[in-house]
């Protein structure tokens, strides 16, 4: 859906004055990227913040610990399986409407032991601050670059000695700077060409992509593709999945009532940048179920199968992880 | 669904003719139509594959034609059906209007260049967060009396250009709305104003 404030996002850009391009210190702002698409954000249903592998803090471990619900049998974790599994807990996000500012309207804070996180309507990337250093295991939903364990656990009762598969979990967003606390994942400082380029050579590891075909004038259709490797895409499983997808633009209105100038460049650890929502995606189902039949049936499939066998992929050894590519039609 | 679908993209023409004595007296009032150079523009900018500047991409001026007819009004329209040919069609002898030629970016294309009356940036004006209103003033001395193989003809159509989205090194301004809008024979006893909106 692409939501209202896009409406007013390119009437920002049709009613910019032609006089600034005389006054040096605000020319900048007549660029295009003022205006263009710049994060993707993951989203999923408000509870989810304080269920999944947000529940349980335990201080004296430095590790994500999530229950299973499935059978103990399975080596698998994925959130679609805990609807039915705890009661009162609602597992679909609320619906999209045009109005929408954000992925959630409802509170996504996670709350737990006497501390708390970010409220920004979508999975935020905690790991990143040091600030969070202590917490941000609960409070999600990125692992560090450098790693974290991670256990499922088949009770939360002494649940570290119902461990029935665990892992490290590393963030390729983290490794590369692509996402900052708010977890915006940028994207790549690419024209529609170059990202073509890119995408087409599987080089994900400068942000999102617009991924534009040659005939994209006739078609009007614009791709946006990126990539979210086994280490994120684990992590974000174990924190609830994902049911939305945001695609985001600059809001410059409100960089400039900061004090900021263009051009606002981003920096993952201090990102001055601040979005306004341009479209969103809402789905019924996590985007990370995995039903692998022949792969759980051997333990192996699911999270297993996603985590390349408790082997977190390297930058030669991209063969896990998901691709998105999300298409907006101007015609 | 397309972005046009979502956002319910549209517009909205008035044409009002002035008087001396500073009246003015509605002739024209009625929906126009956002044609697909909208779309090729906003996927140009948002696409990265153009210019890389905004001003590219703002709608900074407008032609008027006398070939209008409705079957034009559909959203394939690249081009007016017979825009006014010549400065001296636009500006006449004393008109006011700010009269330029440039190539023009139809269906694929880019023609052989033809004039545009440009759009002064006071005549831009956002009157709310999702709407912009182009006024387009024709003054007294403006476009009158035109005529085709030596027959009167009447303004009857008009176009909304973004200026060169494709930042081509001679400008190609490519057509995003346009309006058929019944016969207005100009003449200097009356100017025109056309005050087009369009709501995003």
């Amino acid at each position: 859906m692409i939501v209202d404030q896009a409406g007013e996002i390119i009437v920002d850009f049709l009613t910019l004055s032609p006089s600034l391009s005389k006054i040096p210190s605000a020319s900048a702002l007549l660029d295009t990227s003022n205006f263009t698409f710049q994060a993707i954000s993951y989203g999923k249903d408000p509870s989810a913040f304080n269920h999944h592998a947000h529940f349980l803090y335990l201080s004296d471990y430095s590790a994500i610990v999530v229950q299973s619900y499935e059978p103990l049998s399975v080596s698998s974790y994925h959130s679609s399986a805990i609807a039915s599994a705890l009661l009162g807990y609602k597992l679909l996000p609320k619906y999209p409407d045009p109005l929408d500012k954000r992925l959630e309207k409802d509170s996504c804070r996670t709350i737990n032991s006497g501390f708390s996180g970010l409220d920004v309507g979508h999975c935020a990337n905690h790991a990143i601050k040091a600030i969070y250093s202590d917490n941000y295991r609960v409070l999600g939903c990125f692992p560090p670059s450098g790693g974290v364990d991670y256990y499922v656990v088949s009770s939360y009762d002494d649940p570290l000695s119902k461990i029935i598969y665990s892992g490290t979990l590393s963030s390729t967003y983290n490794q590369y700077g692509l996402m900052d606390v708010s977890g915006f994942l940028t994207f790549a400082p690419l024209n529609g060409a170059q990202g073509k380029a890119a995408a087409t050579a599987g080089q994900f590891t400068s942000g999102v992509l617009l991924n534009l075909p040659n005939n994209f004038s006739s078609t009007g259709r614009v791709p946006v593709a990126w990539r979210l490797d086994a280490g994120d895409a684990g992590s974000l499983l174990l924190y609830g999945g994902v049911y939305h997808l945001g695609l985001w633009c600059l809001d410059v209105k409100a960089m400039l009532a900061e004090g900021h100038k263009p051009p606002f460049a981003f920096n993952a650890l201090n990102n001055i940048r601040k979005y306004r929502l341009f479209a969103k995606k809402t789905f019924n189902k996590d985007l990370l179920y995995i039903n692998d039949g022949t792969g759980l049936a051997a333990g192996l499939g699911g999270f297993n199968t996603l985590f390349n066998n408790g082997n977190p992929p390297v930058d030669s050894d991209w063969n896990k992880y998901v691709l998105y590519q999300w298409t907006i039609r101007f015609l | 669904m397309n972005i046009f679908d979502y956002l319910n993209i549209n517009g909205h023409v008035t044409v009002h003719k002035v008087f001396d004595n500073g009246t003015e007296e509605l002739v024209y009032d009625d929906h126009n139509v956002i044609v697909s150079g909208m779309g090729v523009g906003l996927s140009c900018f948002f696409g990265l594959s153009g210019s890389n500047s905004v001003l590219d991409y703002q709608i900074d001026r407008f032609q008027l034609g006398v070939s209008g007819v409705t079957s034009n009004e559909v959203s394939t329209t690249y081009q007016l059906s017979g825009p006014l040919s010549s400065f001296s069609e636009y500006v006449g002898a004393e008109g006011e209007l700010v009269a330029v030629s440039a190539n023009q970016f139809a269906n694929s294309l880019i023609s052989q260049p033809v004039w545009y009356s440009l759009i002064p940036t006071h005549n831009i004006t956002r009157i709310n967060e999702k709407s912009v209103r182009y006024t387009l003033t024709l003054d007294k001395n403006s476009c009158n009396n035109l005529s085709r193989n030596g027959s009167d003809v009447s303004i009857n159509e008009l176009g909304l250009f973004m200026k060169n989205p494709f930042a081509f090194s001679t400008p190609a301004p490519i057509l995003v709305a346009y309006k058929v809008i019944s016969n207005i024979r100009k003449t200097n006893d009356f100017g025109l104003v056309f005050r087009w909106t369009l709501n995003f």
